[in-house]
Formats: C-alpha cells, sequence, structure tokens
C-alpha cells in the first residue's frame, strides 16, 4: 500500500460499533465523486442531501446525508465528503467495502487527516497537537485543554514571542552589520526594556505548576514504601480492582505497575513500586534504586509505611528526606494498634487499608492536592515537556544576554537571541535571516 | 587559428581575475578572456574592499591565496577595523582604495602569473557538444576551446544604463554591454533575470570645501588584509563628512517622478542596502538628513565618490541636489549618477562548485549570480576557477569539487545561501547570514582554510611556507596556553580576577574571563611571552569563546549531518507521501541537493522536510544507513 498524498483516503471517523448514526469521512482529489460510486447523481459541495446509497446491483445499502466540502475550504485542505449513515456494523462494511475496492482509494492511516490538515496549511503544528489531544482526550480538563491549543491556546503567545524575539535580535544585528548607520540611539534601552518584558512573559508561562502537562499526561502518583508496608493493598483500594499483586510474601511486587484512574476530575497515573527492604535499621539501598527514578518524578508520592511498628514514623521522616517530589505519609495497619508518633498531626494519616470505606478518606487527602488543578481558571499554555524544554532554553539565554556587557562584545549578546530565537523555533518554525533583513530595512535606513 | 587551454575565463573583473589566477594556481592552463585588457581588475562602483562581512570574504580569499587581499594591501589609502568595539567575530577590515593603484595591482599579479595567458576579446557565444562545453567564440570569430569555462560578466549582460528618462545599453559607464553573449545564454533556456544597482555621482575634489566639514582619518594603526603583507605602504587619507539637509530632500520629493526607479522604467530588483537616495527619502520621510561619505579614489586624482547618494534622478536635478549638501554648493560634477539594469542567471541553476547543472563544464561566478560588491564577486570566482580546474582534471583527489560549507566560511554561507534560495535581492554579505559567526572570524580564516588549500592545490610556495611557520607558532602557543594550572592564590596574588570555587586554572582559561588579556599573564607564566605578538588577538578571542564554539560545534554537527544526506537528481516529488503541494511545488522549484538545503529553503516547513526524510528513508532500501535522522527535530 503506497502512502501517498495522491490517494483518496477514507475512514469511519464514529467508535466502531453499533450506534445510532455513523460518520465515514473521504478525504482527497476523488472524495466528491463518491457518490457516483453507490449510484447517486448528486452534486455536493456546500450542501447536505439525503440520498439511498446503492451497491453495483442497484440494491439500497442505506438512507444518507451527504456533506461536502470543496478544497481547499475543508478540513483537511483537500475535497471532503461526509457519509451520515446508519450505526449498523454491516451497512459500515458495505460502504468502506465499495470504497476499498476502488481504485485510488484506500483506508486512512492512523492520523492521516490530521497530518494532511497540517500538510495543506490547516493548521500548525501547536493546533494539530491540539487536535490529536482532543481526540485522546478522557476527562473534561483535557477537552477544554485540548480545544485550547487547537484554537491558539499556546500558538497565539508563541506567535507573539517569536516575533518579539526577531524583532529584538534584528535590532542587535542592525547594530552590528551597520554599525555605521544612524540608527536611532535609544535602539539598546528598547531592546534591553523589551527583553525584561519577554522576560517576564515567559518566565509567568513557565510558573504554570506544570498543569498542563499534568492534565494532559495525568498526575503521576507513586506508592513507595517498604516491603509489605500495604502498597499494593493501597493501589487495589484507590484502583477498585486487583491489578497489583498482594500477598504476605515480601518482595511481590517486582516490576513497576501502573494504573490509570480520575481522581477529583484529575486524570492519575498511580503507579505501585516494589518496596525497600529494611534490614534492622538502615533501607537496603537497591531497593531504594529500582524505586528511585519513578519517585523522583512523580507528581505525588504516597508512602505507606506500617504503622504498627515502633519506630515507623522516625524510618518515614528519612526515607522522606531523600524525595524530590512532594509526598503524602499513610501510616498503614492502623488497625493492628497505630503506635504513637512523634510526627506534626498534618503530616500523615492513619489507615486500615484493608477497609474499603478507607479509599474516601484517602481521596479526600489527596483532593487537597488535586483540587488547585482543577479550579485553575485559566488554561495553561505549555503542555508538553516539549514546550517546556523551549521556552526554559530560549528563558535562559535571554537572562544571560541580560548579565552581558553593552560596551564588550555585542556578538555575543546576539548569540544569546540567536540561541533563544532558536529554541522558540522548535515550536513555531525557525526565525530566517530573511526575515530579520526584513526587520531591518523596513525599519531602519540602511546604505550608502 | 585555434587555441587550446584547461580552462577559459570569461570576463576580467574581480571574479574573473580571481578564477583565472586560481585556475593558473591549480596548475592549469588559463585563459582570461576580456573585452578589454587595461580595465582589469576595475571598480565599477564605489572605491573600496572590504567590510562586515566583506572583509571576511577578502580575509578567506586571501587564506585560498587570491588576489584580492595582496592587491587592496598595496592599494588602500584608508585603512579601517569596522566594529572594533563590537567584539571579535563582527570586526571587519575595510579600506579606501586608488582605484589606479588597485587595477595596477591585480594587474602586476596577474602578470607574475605562471600558467595564464591574457586575451582581449569580447566573448560572443558558447561552443557546446552533448551537453558539455568545449569552448567560446569571440565576437570577430576567434575560436578558443577549453573543457572548463568561468563565465564572470559582471553587469555586462543586456546591460542598460538609466539616467532620468534616458536609457544606453552598456556595460558600466562608457563601456559597451554584451548583448550577443547574453542572447546566447537566454537560448540556453537557463533561467534569466533581471536585477538593477546604482551609482552617485562623481565630484571634482579641488571644488568641495573641504574646510567646512568634519573629516574622518584612517586608523592609527592599519591591520593589512593579507597575512603575506608586513606593512601597509601606501600613504593614508582622509575623507570628508557632510549630510542631505531639507532643501535637498524637497528637490529630490519634487522630482522623483522623474526618477528612473520610480517612473517604472525598471523592471530589475534593486538592493534594499544600497538605496538610491531618492528611496531613502521615498521611504523614510520622517528622517530629515541623511549622512554622505566624501571617499577620494586615488592619492593623484581628484575624482571624489560621494558615499551615500546613489541616484538616477536627470543631470539638472542631480546638479541642483548635490548644490544644497553643505561644502558641495560649488562642486563641480565630473560625471553623474546612474542606475544600470542588467541580466542575471538565478543561481539556483548551479551547483555549489558553482557549474552549471545543465551544461557541463560552464561555472558562472560573481555578479551574474545576482550578487553585488566586489569582495561576494572575488570569493565566488575563486571557487569557480578551482572546480574548474578540477573539472578538467579527472585525476583530481576531488570528485565531488571543492566545496566549502556553512561552518567553514562566509564563502560557504554565500554559495549555499544562492544555490539554495536563489537572489530574489541582489545578494551582498552580512555578518547576520552566518549563523556560525563566532567561528567565521576575520582574524582566523587562515586557520579554517589554508589546509584545505593545500589540500586541494591551489596555495602557492610563499603562502605555503608562511602557513607552516604560523602553525608551528600557534600550537607552540596553543600548548603553553593549556598546560601549567595554577591554583587561586598565584592568581590572585598577581592581581587577576579569581572565581573562588578554588580549582586551578591555565592561562586558556583565564583568558576566557572579560578583561583578561594575554600580556597580563606574563608575571605567572614568563614563557608566554614568546608567543609573537600578531598571535596575541586571535589567541585571546579562541580562549574567550571556547564555551559558546563548544556549543556551536553541536548545531555544526547536526548541518553537516543534513547537508551529508543527498537528495538524487531525479527525485519524483509527486511521490513523495505526506506532502503538501506547497511543499512540493517548493522542493520543484528549487531542487535542493540534501536535506541540509531542503531545510533551508525558506517557506519549508519541518514536517515537510521529514516526509521528504521518510521517503528518502524508504527508497533507499540499500540500508547503507543513509539517510540519517534529521536535527530539525520534530514530532507530533
Ligand atoms: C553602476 C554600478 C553600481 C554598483 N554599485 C555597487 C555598490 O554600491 N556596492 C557594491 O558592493 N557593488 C556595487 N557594484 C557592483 C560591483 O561593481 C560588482 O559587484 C563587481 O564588480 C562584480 O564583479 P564581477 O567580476 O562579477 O563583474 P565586473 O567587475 O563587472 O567585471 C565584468 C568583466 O567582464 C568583462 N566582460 C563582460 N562581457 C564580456 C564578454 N562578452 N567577453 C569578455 N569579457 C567580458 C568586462 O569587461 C569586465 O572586465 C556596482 C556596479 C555598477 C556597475
Ligand atoms: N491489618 C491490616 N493489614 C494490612 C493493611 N494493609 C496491608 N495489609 C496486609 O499486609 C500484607 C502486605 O500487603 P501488600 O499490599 O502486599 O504490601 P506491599 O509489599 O507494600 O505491596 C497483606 O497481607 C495485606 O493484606 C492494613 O491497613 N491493615
Ligand atoms: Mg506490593
Amino acid at each position: 500500500m503506497s502512502f501517498s498524498n495522491a490517494d483518496t483516503i477514507f475512514a469511519l471517523a464514529t467508535p466502531p460499533g453499533v450506534s445510532a448514526i455513523a460518520v465515514i469521512r473521504i478525504s482527497g482529489v476523488s472524495a466528491l465523486r463518491v457518490p457516483h460510486l453507490f449510484g447517486v447523481e448528486a452534486s455536493v459541495p456546500r450542501t447536505a442531501k439525503r440520498v439511498f446509497l446503492k451497491d453495483d446491483r442497484g440494491i439500497i445499502l442505506d438512507d444518507v446525508m451527504l456533506l461536502g466540502f470543496a478544497a481547499p475550504a475543508s478540513a483537511t485542505g483537500e475535497d471532503v465528503l461526509e457519509i451520515h449513515c446508519h450505526g449498523s456494523v454491516a451497512v459500515i462494511e458495505d460502504i468502506l467495502g465499495v470504497l476499498a475496492k476502488t481504485e485510488g482509494f484506500r483506508p486512512a492511516e492512523a492520523g492521516e487527516f490530521t497530518r494532511r490538515a497540517l500538510d495543506n496549511g490547516k493548521m500548525d503544528i501547536t493546533a494539530a497537537e491540539g487536535l490529536a489531544d482532543l481526540i485522546e482526550a478522557e476527562t473534561t480538563l483535557q477537552r477544554r485543554q485540548a480545544s485550547a491549543q487547537m484554537t491558539g491556546q499556546l500558538s497565539r503567545p508563541v506567535g507573539f514571542w517569536r516575533e518579539e524575539i526577531a524583532r529584538l535580535l534584528a535590532h542587535l544585528e542592525a547594530l552590528i552589520d551597520f554599525a555605521d548607520e544612524e540608527l536611532p540611539e535609544a535602539l539598546r534601552q528598547e531592546i534591553e526594556a523589551d527583553t525584561a518584558k519577554l522576560c517576564a512573559a515567559l518566565e509567568t508561562a513557565l510558573d504554570d505548576q506544570r498543569f498542563g502537562e499534568i492534565i494532559r499526561n495525568g498526575l503521576s502518583v507513586v506508592i513507595a514504601g517498604p516491603v509489605n508496608a500495604g502498597k499494593s493493598t493501597l493501589m487495589n483500594l484507590l484502583a477498585g480492582r486487583n491489578a497489583a499483586i498482594v500477598s504476605d510474601t515480601e518482595g511481590t511486587t517486582r516490576d513497576v505497575i501502573e494504573v490509570r484512574l480520575t481522581l477529583s476530575g484529575i486524570p492519575v497515573r498511580l503507579a505501585d513500586t516494589a518496596g525497600f527492604r529494611e534490614t534492622a535499621d538502615n533501607i537496603e539501598a537497591e531497593g531504594i534504586l529500582r524505586a528511585q527514578t519513578e519517585i523522583n518524578t512523580a507528581d505525588l508520592v504516597l508512602l505507606v509505611i506500617d504503622g504498627s511498628q515502633p519506630g515507623w514514623a522516625e524510618t518515614a521522616d528519612k526515607m522522606c528526606q531523600e524525595f524530590g517530589s512532594p509526598y503524602l505519609i499513610i501510616a498503614s495497619k492502623s488497625d493492628k494498634g497505630l503506635v504513637a508518633a512523634d510526627l506534626d498531626e498534618d503530616g500523615y494519616f492513619s489507615a486500615d487499608l484493608t477497609q474499603s470505606k478507607t479509599a474516601q478518606k484517602i481521596e479526600a487527602a489527596l483532593h487537597s492536592y488535586l483540587a488547585p488543578l482543577n479550579q485553575a481558571n485559566q488554561t495553561p499554555i505549555i503542555t508538553r515537556a516539549r514546550h517546556r524544554d523551549a521556552f526554559a532554553a530560549a528563558l535562559v539565554r535571554l537572562q544571560h544576554s541580560q548579565t552581558l556587557s553593552w560596551e564588550g562584545d555585542i556578538a555575543l549578546i546576539a548569540e544569546d537571541y540567536r540561541r533563544a530565537a532558536s529554541a522558540l523555533g522548535r515550536i513555531t518554525g525557525h526565525i530566517d535571516v530573511e526575515e530579520l533583513l526584513d526587520h531591518i530595512f523596513s525599519r531602519f535606513c540602511i546604505g550608502k | 587559428m585555434s587555441q587550446k587551454f584547461d580552462v577559459i575565463v570569461i570576463g576580467g573583473g574581480h571574479a574573473g581575475t580571481e578564477a583565472a589566477a586560481a585556475a593558473a594556481r591549480m596548475g592549469a592552463a588559463t585563459a582570461l578572456v576580456t573585452i578589454a585588457v587595461d580595465k582589469i581588475g576595475e571598480m565599477s562602483c564605489n572605491p573600496a574592499i572590504g567590510g562586515l562581512g566583506k572583509g571576511q570574504l577578502v580575509r578567506e580569499i586571501d587564506a585560498l591565496d587570491g588576489l584580492m587581499g595582496q592587491a587592496i594591501d598595496k592599494a588602500g589609502i584608508q585603512f579601517r577595523m569596522l566594529n572594533k568595539s563590537r567584539g571579535p567575530a563582527v570586526q571587519g577590515p575595510r579600506a579606501q582604495a586608488d582605484r589606479k593603484l588597485y587595477r595596477n595591482a591585480v594587474q602586476e599579479l596577474l602578470a607574475s602569473q605562471d600558467n595564464l595567458q591574457i586575451i582581449e576579446g569580447a566573448v560572443g557565444d558558447l561552443s557546446t557538444e552533448n551537453g558539455q562545453i568545449t569552448g567560446i567564440i569571440t565576437e570577430d570569430g576567434r575560436h578558443i576551446y577549453a573543457p572548463s569555462v568561468v563565465l564572470t560578466t559582471g553587469t555586462f549582460l543586456g546591460g542598460l544604463i538609466h539616467l532620468g528618462t534616458e536609457r544606453t545599453p552598456a556595460g558600466r559607464f562608457g563601456e559597451r554591454p554584451s548583448l550577443q553573449l547574453a542572447k546566447r545564454l537566454r537560448g540556453l533556456g537557463l533561467p534569466v533575470g533581471r536585477l538593477k544597482t546604482g551609482t552617485p555621482a562623481r565630484l571634482n575634489g579641488r571644488t568641495i570645501d573641504w574646510d567646512r566639514l568634519v573629516m574622518q582619518p584612517a586608523d592609527d594603526i592599519l591591520v593589512p588584509f593579507s597575512s603575506l603583507t608586513q606593512r601597509i605602504e601606501v600613504p593614508q587619507i582622509s575623507c570628508g563628512i557632510t549630510r542631505t539637509n531639507e532643501k535637498t530632500h524637497q528637490i529630490i520629493s519634487d522630482s522623483i517622478h522623474l526618477s528612473a526607479v520610480y517612473s517604472g522604467q525598471i523592471e530589475g530588483q534593486g538592493p534594499r542596502y544600497c538605496p538610491s537616495i531618492e528611496d531613502k527619502i521615498h521611504r523614510f520621510a520622517d528622517k530629515s538628513s541623511h549622512q554622505i561619505f566624501l571617499e577620494p579614489e586615488g592619492l593623484d586624482d581628484s575624482t571624489v565618490y560621494p558615499n551615500g547618494i546613489s541616484t538616477s534622478l536627470p543631470r539638472d536635478v542631480q546638479s541642483a541636489l548635490i548644490a544644497t549638501i553643505e561644502g558641495l554648493e560649488k562642486t563641480e560634477i565630473l560625471q553623474f549618477g546612474y542606475a544600470i539594469e542588467y541580466d542575471f542567471i538565478d543561481p539556483r541553476a548551479l551547483a555549489p562548485t558553482l557549474e552549471l547543472k545543465a551544461l557541463k563544464g560552464l561555472f558562472l561566478a560573481g555578479q551574474i549570480n545576482g550578487t553585488t560588491g566586489y569582495e561576494e564577486a572575488a570569493a565566488q570566482g575563486l571557487i569557480a576557477g578551482i572546480n574548474a580546474s578540477l573539472h578538467c582534471n579527472p585525476s583530481a583527489k576531488a570528485a565531488d569539487g571543492f566545496i566549502l560549507d556553512r561552518a567553514d566560511a562566509y564563502i560557504g554561507v554565500m554559495v549555499d545561501d544562492l544555490v539554495t534560495k536563489g537572489a530574489p535581492e541582489p545578494y551582498r554579505m552580512f555578518t547576520s547570514r552566518a549563523e556560525y559567526r563566532l567561528h567565521l572570524r576575520a582574524d582566523n580564516a587562515d586557520q579554517r582554510l589554508t589546509d584545505k588549500g593545500l589540500e586541494i592545490g591551489c596555495i602557492g610556495p610563499v603562502r605555503s611556507r608562511h602557513w607552516t611557520d604560523k602553525k608551528t607558532a600557534l600550537s607552540a602557543a596553543r600548548r603553553l596556553l593549556s598546560s601549567q594550572p595554577k591554583g587561586p592564590n598565584v592568581v590572585a596574588a598577581a592581581g587577576l580576577p579569581t572565581p573562588r570555587d578554588g580549582s586551578m586554572r591555565t592561562p586558556a582559561d583565564l583568558l576566557a574571563l572579560e578583561g583578561v588579556g594575554l600580556t597580563q599573564l606574563f608575571e605567572i607564566w614568563p614563557e608566554l611571552a614568546t608567543i609573537p605578538e600578531p598571535l596575541h588577538n586571535q589567541l585571546e578571542t579562541d580562549c574567550r569563546y571556547a564555551g559558546y564554539l563548544e556549543r556551536q560545534q553541536a548545531d555544526i554537527d547536526a548541518m553537516r549531518r543534513d547537508d551529508a544526506v543527498k537528495i538524487p537528481a531525479h527525485l519524483n516529488i509527486s511521490a513523495i507521501g505526506g506532502l503538501s503541494s506547497e511543499s512540493k511545488d517548493l522542493l520543484a522549484r528549487y531542487q535542493p541537493q540534501t536535506i541540509g538545503q531542503a531545510s533551508r529553503i525558506p517557506g519549508m516547513t519541518p514536517a515537510a522536510v521529514v516526509a521528504l526524510l521518510r521517503h528518502l528513508r524508504k527508497i533507499s532500501s540499500a540500508g547503507d544507513g543513509q539517510p540519517r535522522p534529521i536535527s530539525a527535530s520534530f514530532s507530533l
């Protein structure tokens, strides 16, 4: 099967299975000729038409609605036809079957409609990312965030910053390449002031508690703690099913086990790790290592520790020192008698993990971590690590440029801007010299 | 009568002379055919060499043993290092030239060059056989044969001078254009376009009131262009600075409709960085005055070039506007300004060797490729000359020709820009065009290029010896700089900045710090005093930039990886999956030869480059590892 934009592609746009209505989407040069394949004479662009599709023997397949869009005013930028048919598995199969055996038609590859839209300039990369996220969205917050990104939540500010960097860099390049021209005296002050503003805007965007990525990828919650403390029991309690193996034999949970669930409207990736084996009073180093990466990259660590064992609080305290992430201490097995601890009241809570009603208690405790995410009234700009890396890299360079002396080497200041521009360019497409020259020649009168 | 050579160069301008000398240095039997032998090395416009970006080009030409640096060192009458206070990477040497001395210097250098014969004649035709050039035919019927021909006809192809509404076919003022050859090239089906440029009036310096003007002298220390030059012997002069005023602007606005540029008479695109005075006043109406440099054209020549008022207004308007300018009230005009329009070949028709893709053996260099400026022309001439000689020597080592890339040299930046993006306006070098500007400095051109030149064979014995000595001195100096680390106490005791981390520092570590110079280190490391003084600056700069250069190296590696992924010449673009019609159109129009080039096409999206790469990977099932991933990382 060739993978070419010359083919007309089609796919069922609604979920497979029985439904009231199903939509088949067709895009490509032959899309608007599809009605003829089903014995229908209809010109469809920009209209909705109700027709009877027939097979090659003239037998009626279904009573459908056709919606046509002529290129380039369509979602993909190509001719597009939507067949709204009845959601019967047989009807859908028949229609797709006719298309599949027609020359020049083939089923769409995953994401191919989106890529054609992207190729045809119907969306920029960030919008395409938004669309991909929208399709994957499982929660209301994810959906809201994805549509915001699709409609420019990210591309608008980034576009603006890109323009700013290009403009400032152009000014610097003018100071270098046209040093003998009469450039405005205040150019340096202008660059400095606008750079400060730009840095502030980038800082604000970066200072978002990573909400966007959390909403998109789910909050990563890792359950850690000594072997046999009740970690897997807690996991099952929260997940409401037997995801991890619970046993009395130490070290049962070998690999990291992950479940996805929604807590307080926030998607959560809950991971159960192998326990830290405790020997006498020091923790076995290897056990820590195994879970360490999980723990360090977590948004939240739930440290489970057997509260019926003397000295649990000290052990917990020691372990928490090592965590790079926020944590919550759960002293388990309170039913066996909680050993009193010299710990702050709010610093932990005790629970009997074998009781199903404990689940609510723990969820309530988690809620205080999750609620702020849900309440964030502004949809975050950054939704992916790649955006964050790019903005952070740009910010670092711009801040570095502010430490350099203008009396010394302007080329080094410009170098920082060039690096900042190329960092942002990874999201928005690179800034070309011609663009800089356009800025320079339209703003300054240059040349002998 | 018929003659046979290895390489024929057409045109004795800045591109042609470098091309001819380079081919001859390479050992090719070379002929330089030009309309007027006494005009060889003529400066058509402003009498100056170098400047920002351009000065770097001249140093690079010199590093490859070219003529321009040596010629200007014998002819420069006002040497200045531009951007002295803005950092070593962006400094550019510039010198005003005595026009006659420059011409003489070029002609003398050519006269002493072995393997080179100079022939006077206007070339009217090219002879070809099976898509391969075989020689040239002069307008008076002489047929000269060679398997390689370099065409460097400057502004002469279909040249048309505009002065007000007057139009005169010409190559330069007072010189005939090349019409027959222009017609022949159009007949070859080459992509021909029109560009324009302009020049100001020339003034009689004896009639300028110099006493009322601010004067700008040469630098105190004269830094030569060529590393072979010991000292500048030419006497130095000052130039005057004056300005336009509101009266000047009024006259121009009133007559702007009479300017050839504004009457719509000119179809060619002019450069935005070299605007005519009428352009400046039209586009920047709020600026009430523009600076003019009055540059003498020679030591014993009273002609003055007023830099900043290029124009194609009618004669009477030119006279009137010049008379409004302070110091020029009574000035006599020796020659009026004009605009010139000429044919150029879209350089996208060229390979990076500057050979035409469609006609083997024919190389183009200089203004004919859409560039402007002597330095740009000379640099291309050098590359074309080297490649022309490689072309006619099948046993040559470099089978793909001599190609410098964007990290090697400004020359590489220019050639890549031209063959990738074409020349929508006359192309001029700026330092901002170079991504790796901190590395491509005027001070290290020889270190970047001379060894490459030696390898290809374009370096003569004198420079070869000189460079070997310098290289030895440099590596000895580098060894000294990176050995004998000293602790913070020693450093502090010498009054030098002492970073608080307590670590040991070598001289190189200390030179990386702002404000530390080599001589300050002699107290701690007396042996550093053995480093020859001329090397100080560049060693200091190397150390200062070390951190930046390291970071840049990763980018350079990525760029080279992309440039190494070749795109087959007869790629079926329509078969590439996942490519928008816009991107296909760009590929068809620009015909990039590598993934790197493709990614530099304006308007090419990262997504399209990925699609192209994916396609290349699919069709090269041979599994030789090529093509590899590209630097423009992109994922959806
Ligand atoms: C009016 C004018 C204004 C300019 N303004 C500027 C400026 O402001 N800034 C700037 O940087 N540059 C300027 N230039 C450009 C600069 O002069 C050129 O870029 C540079 O000289 C180009 O070098 P070249 O070797 O390509 O061509 P040229 O120096 O033009 O040399 C062409 C040579 O080819 C020879 N020739 C032509 N036709 C034939 C033939 N058929 N047979 C044999 N020989 C032939 C000619 O005799 C000549 O020797 C200007 C040029 C002109 C004419
Ligand atoms: N009584 C009581 N038993 C518990 C509690 N939590 C876990 N357990 C038991 O402790 C044992 C080990 O639990 P598990 O979840 O496998 O521990 P892990 O090694 O930390 O994953 C199992 O038998 C659990 O039933 C609790 O709160 N109370
Ligand atoms: Mg377990």
